[in-house]
């Protein structure tokens, strides 16, 4: 029997090496690779543009923050006004309190600072309960431990197998990620039946869901007052909707959300046109749920330069 | 703690293992005392405040059990039995059905009962149902002296506390008592590490995925949407794919883990799908629930002896209140009531014509007709409430429509990338989309779930055919290095699929 064990513990000690190493080589996430470039696979935005701030933070004076809707938006949107070096901050399914969290550290390591550009999505509260990997956290601000971090990214076979499928067996390529943190999506929307599908017709908030909304007002409060003690403008915005999902403003919560976060001091918030044409064009829409470029420059750009002091 | 978390696997199981070979070097009762404290400790993870209940339901039941020995027969020690049992059933009456009885109260009677909201300690159904077995059988004098903490360590012992196998005295307190688990063994280790392997990938590579897919489908028919044909067989025949393997999975990572101690727990499950009757079916699902209604509740009704009327209620009898034992719910009690209906149709046809039918056509036929009865009470076990239920058994009879289609609600959202192209959603809908898994995915998914629940051996056939290779000291290159090695990557596979634990089905009982 001293055989049989012999062979299983080495055979697993062998793969899990292996499991390892090529999750190591390959680093789908880009946990410890740069993530720059044509990506099939989503990295990890969060600690990547984490540990890439922390040592070239100097480079930039202005963020975008926000979820995957603002992580589209780089510094010629605003016309990379008064001189200001943008960095977009931006992470998938990003949350206020994170943002919060990772500016803290940013001050704290002496980056300078002077705009903070939020980006808000009301039909978005996510539960820090269910954290995927590409949703992980920087152990630089969640202070997990570092062994236990890699060994989350770098011993999942799940992960393995997804970047293989997506990027070894001829899958499009989905992403560009471009040095100042920005992202292009690359994929439509075909035809103006994709905008009216069942998808794109959120439901109502759920309790869950109305309770989460509310406490992001904390956060956002916490933003203002380091916005004050530390003299950068901090501006909110609220993320534009198709036609048919702007029913999320008919929603007595969102608003009653949005009337507290506007009359937080010290805290600008700019609400995107919501009649405008470029919400029911299809050509203008990634999908249901991001829009493309030219709706952010049309729509809420010039509402924000109004408020960015040169 | 879960068995399938890394907290588990790497710190609190080699911990507990190491100090118990140790201690066992030196004294056997330190290291029964240790595995005691340790399992309590893995108690105490979950609920630290049930501690007490555990403990105090530990001590009582154990002095009850000595003076109901010790009257043996007469008529103070059967009043004592009666008291006690009472007892335990009051504890687990209060913690699990009283919001139940009071809330159907309410419904029924327009009383204004207020609910208690209780959480339910973890485990009361095992702990409960091992203890009073226990007294039953002290109450027939065949329970022997035993040091208390045996009795301890036998109810309270980590592998089996949460969700079974529901454990017997007898089976236990002989192995805690002998020198042999107390030992370190290459032999017990092996078997135990690969039959763990194989429960703890059950768990993670297909009960997990599978669950991805019921959830959404049951949660739509909680919601009221109306289920059509293709989405309702999906949802129904993944949640019986992913029940078994959820549990039998469980069931193999206990029986796993108390082997690494040398300890044999009872099989719970023997290829349950492959029954060719009900009655077969309840002969290898769940087999030490289905032992212990069989002697301490089938049986004392009367079981088959009164005559077949008297043996049809008392089946019936045994199986709602066996069904009312997995939940405070009237989808439990019509889930006992729909099987106490399928084992008493068994019976009267066995009755009738026979138990001799046999051949390859036969064995498909009674094979697939008790799959698809068993498959179709799942939904009572699943389902949130009766409406959702019947909304799911409209659905697998069509009856809510065939073509999935116009009007798809918003819950499909996440469901829609798990079904053909145009089966919820309209043609075309998701196609500027690169994320959508294909068909052959799923018909992947459900032929490698069919291939292991009908073509493979089970986990013991598995481990019998290891143990038996090593007890004949067969030189096997196929015993030696091709099962380990295969059990070695299927570790390493399921270890590295874990990324966030999930609880086990049957924690909720």
């Amino acid at each position: 029997m001293g055989v049989y064990l012999r062979t299983f513990v080495l055979t697993a000690a062998a793969a899990a090496a292996f499991l390892v190493f090529a999750n190591m080589i390959l680093d789908p996430y880009r946990i410890i690779h740069a993530a720059l470039g044509n990506l099939t696979f989503q990295p990890n935005s969060r600690v990547y543009k984490l540990e890439f701030l922390a040592r070239n933070c100097s480079n930039y004076n202005a963020y975008f923050v926000g979820d995957s809707r603002a992580h589209i938006l780089t510094g010629q949107d605003l016309q990379n006004v008064g001189g200001r070096r943008f960095y977009n901050l931006g992470a998938p399914r990003d949350e206020i309190t994170s943002i919060v969290r990772r500016l803290k550290f940013l001050m704290a390591a002496g980056c300078p600072i002077a705009s903070v550009i939020a980006g808000e999505s009301v039909d978005i509260v996510s539960d820090a309960k269910n954290v995927s990997l590409l949703d992980t956290e920087s152990p630089l601000i969640s202070g997990e431990n570092r062994l236990a971090f890699l060994g989350r990214f770098f011993f999942s076979s799940q992960t393995l197998i997804d970047y293989l499928r997506q990027t070894a067996f001829g899958s499009q390529i989905h992403f560009l990620y471009d040095p100042d943190g920005h992202v292009e999506y690359l994929w439509r929307m075909k035809s103006p039946a994709d905008l009216a599908a069942p998808p794109c017709r959120p439901p109502p908030l759920s309790a869950a869901e109305r309770r989460l909304l509310f406490l992001k007002l904390a956060p956002y409060r916490e933003l203002a007052e380091l916005s004050e003690r530390n003299h950068f403008q901090a501006i909110v915005w609220v993320t534009p909707y198709n036609s048919w999902k702007q029913q999320v403003f008919d929603d007595p919560d969102v608003r009653d959300f949005l009337s507290q976060l506007r009359s937080i001091p010290h805290l600008s918030v700019v609400d995107a046109e919501r009649s405008s044409p470029m919400l029911s064009d299809f050509t203008l829409w990634t999908d249901c749920a991001h829009f493309r470029r030219p709706v952010f420059d049309a729509l809420v750009a010039p509402r924000i330069l109004e408020l960015l002091t040169p | 703690m879960l068995f399938n978390s890394f907290a588990f696997i790497l710190g609190f199981l080699p911990l507990a293992l190491a100090l118990f070979f140790l201690l066992g070097r030196l004294n056997r009762v330190w290291a029964a005392a240790w595995l005691a404290l340790a399992s309590i400790a893995f108690y105490g993870y979950w609920s630290p405040k049930y501690i007490v209940l555990l403990l105090g339901s530990v001590a009582c039941n154990f002095l009850g059990g000595r003076a109901i020995a010790k009257r043996a027969g007469s008529r103070g020690g059967r009043w004592l039995f009666a008291f006690a049992v009472a007892v335990n059933l009051l504890l687990l009456g209060f913690y699990k059905y009283a919001d139940f009885f009071a809330s159907s109260a309410n419904d029924l009677a327009k009383t204004h009962i207020p609910l208690l909201h209780i959480a339910l300690p973890i485990g009361i159904s095992f702990f409960t149902f091992t203890q009073i077995a226990f007294l039953a059988d002290a109450n027939k004098g065949i329970v022997k002296e035993y040091r208390f903490v045996h009795y301890l360590l036998f109810v309270s012992y980590f592998p089996h506390l949460i969700a079974g196998p529901i454990l017997h005295h007898a089976e236990m307190m002989p192995q805690f008592e002998s020198a042999a688990p107390y030992r370190f063994s290459a032999r017990h280790f092996g078997v135990g590490l690969t039959i763990f392997t194989i429960g703890l990938a059950k768990k993670v590579l297909i009960a997990d995925p599978f669950g991805e897919m019921v959830s959404p489908i049951f949660a739509a028919a909680h919601a009221g949407v109306p289920i059509r044909l293709l989405a309702a067989w999906v949802g129904v025949l993944a949640f019986t794919c992913q029940l078994y393997f959820d549990f039998s999975g469980y069931s193999d990572m206990a029986i796993g883990i108390s082997k690494l101690f040398g300890i044999d727990l009872p099989i719970n499950f023997a290829s349950p799908y492959k029954s060719t009757s009900v009655i077969q079916f309840w002969q290898r699902w769940h087999m030490t629930l289905s032992r212990f209604l069989r002697d301490y509740l089938y049986f004392p009704l009367g079981g088959n002896r009164r005559g077949k009327l008297r043996r049809y209620l008392n089946l019936m009898t045994t199986m709602v209140l066996g069904g009312l034992w997995h939940g405070a719910n009237y989808t439990f009690l019509i889930w006992g009531g729909l099987h106490g209906c399928y084992l008493m149709i068994n019976h009267a046809w066995r009755s009738v014509f026979g138990q001799r039918q046999s051949g390859v056509l036969w064995t498909l036929v009674s094979g697939t007709v008790t799959f698809l009865a068993v498959a179709a009470a799942w939904i009572f076990f699943r389902a949130e409430d009766v409406p959702s239920a019947f909304n799911l058994v409209r659905g697998i009879a069509g009856f809510n429509g065939i073509a999935v289609h116009e009007g798809a609600s918003v819950f499909w959202q996440g469901v829609g990338r798990l079904f053909p192209q145009g089966a919820v959603f309209p043609e075309g809908a998701f196609q500027h989309l690169q994320f959508t898994s294909s068909r052959v995915e799923l018909a992947v998914r459900f032929l490698s779930a069919a291939v292991l629940l009908f073509a493979m051996p089970n986990t013991r056939q598995i481990a019998d055919g290891i143990e038996g290779a090593c007890a004949a000291h067969r030189r096997s290159r196929i015993y030696q290095y091709a099962i380990p090695s295969l059990a070695g990557l299927l570790l390493v596979a399921a270890l590295s699929q874990m990324q966030k634990a999930s609880a086990f089905l049957y924690f909720q009982f």
